[in-house]
């Protein structure tokens, strides 16, 4: 019993062990050149957004001037919807009060310029008046 | 050449063993821990005008390396689940190869093989804190202080950690020893 308890032991001594006879890893100058690699490559994926202006316009950028776009158009569409709706609104207001001026003038009761009904002649003015 | 590549590229030539060793002593494999230093440099390079001088440059390097190694970890943690599903249904899993020291007799090489993967395994069950101060306290170049820096911890704390994180792998180990 105590001699595989001490195997046990033995055997977890071992495996922790391990670690302290890990042999450090050299590096190599590929690593750094192939670090150098990568670096440069992502530089010049980075430049694609610039579209070789060299004006320093990056991907970030772009989607910034697009979203502002997006915005602008969404903007003047509902500037546009709001102005149309205002002006019909105004048309119909001003056709519907011509319309009511008109009905009203129209109308006998203050039809007073229409020569709408029968007026005496002179003849007869005047004999009313010297009867 | 401008200032900051030289820079740069005295940084990586400083400080360039220390990282790959880090890693490597978190994934065992030389091809994985080279990536992931790769990764860490790539990483330096871009943020490094970001860097605030709250602590040392060679710590917050460091910093990287570590949460750099325990993503692989996570990730491979996830591709082994997945990789036992794929053994049931009869395909291989490569990442679980373990680049063994060379040994006279295949058995010897055999029983130092199946060691790691027991360390490995364990090691696996800590938690993320407890396996960072472990490992870097038997790496040559860490001080407890260095640790304390880079897990944003006490001296103390760091001890403790690495004294637990002893206790549970002996723990693991001797159940697995005992089951044999």
């Amino acid at each position: 019993m105590n001699k595989r308890h001490d195997n046990i032991e033995a055997e977890i001594e071992k495996t922790l062990g391990l670690l302290d006879h890990i042999e450090p890893l050299e590096v190599t100058h590929h690593f750094r050149v192939r670090l150098m690699q990568r670096i440069e490559q992502q530089q010049s994926a980075r430049g694609v957004g610039n579209f070789n202006t060299g004006w320093g316009y990056s991907r970030f950028d772009l989607r910034l001037a697009f979203m502002a776009i997006l915005i602008i158009i969404n903007l003047a569409s509902a500037l546009l919807v709001v102005n149309h709706n205002s002006n019909t609104q105004v048309k119909q207001g001003i056709s519907e009060v011509m319309d009511n001026q008109a009905y009203d003038y129209t109308r006998s009761t203050y039809a007073y310029y229409d020569q709408t009904g029968t007026f005496p002649s002179d003849s007869e003015a005047n004999g009313d008046q010297n009867q | 050449m401008t200032s900051k590549e030289e820079f740069f590229r005295n940084l990586v030539l400083e400080h360039q063993e220390m990282v790959v060793n880090t890693c490597y002593r978190f994934v065992f494999n030389r091809e994985d821990a080279e990536d992931l230093a790769q990764d860490v440099f790539m990483e330096v390079h871009r943020s490094l005008d970001q860097f605030r001088e709250e602590a040392k440059l060679s710590t917050w390097i460091y910093r990287i390396a570590v949460s750099k190694s325990l993503d692989h970890l996570r990730r491979m943690k996830r591709k082994k689940r997945f990789g036992s599903l794929k053994r049931l249904i009869g395909a291989e899993d490569p990442s679980e190869e373990i680049a063994a020291p060379s040994y006279e007799t295949p058995a010897e090489a055999l029983a130092e093989k199946e060691r790691f993967r027991m360390l490995q395994n364990a090691l696996d069950t800590l938690p993320d804190s407890q396996k960072t101060a472990f490992l870097l306290s038997k790496q040559d170049g860490y001080s407890n202080q260095e640790i304390a820096d880079i897990l944003n911890t006490s001296v103390s704390a760091v001890e403790s950690l690495v004294h637990r994180a002893k206790k549970n792998l002996h723990e693991k180990l001797h159940a697995y020893y005992s089951n044999q």
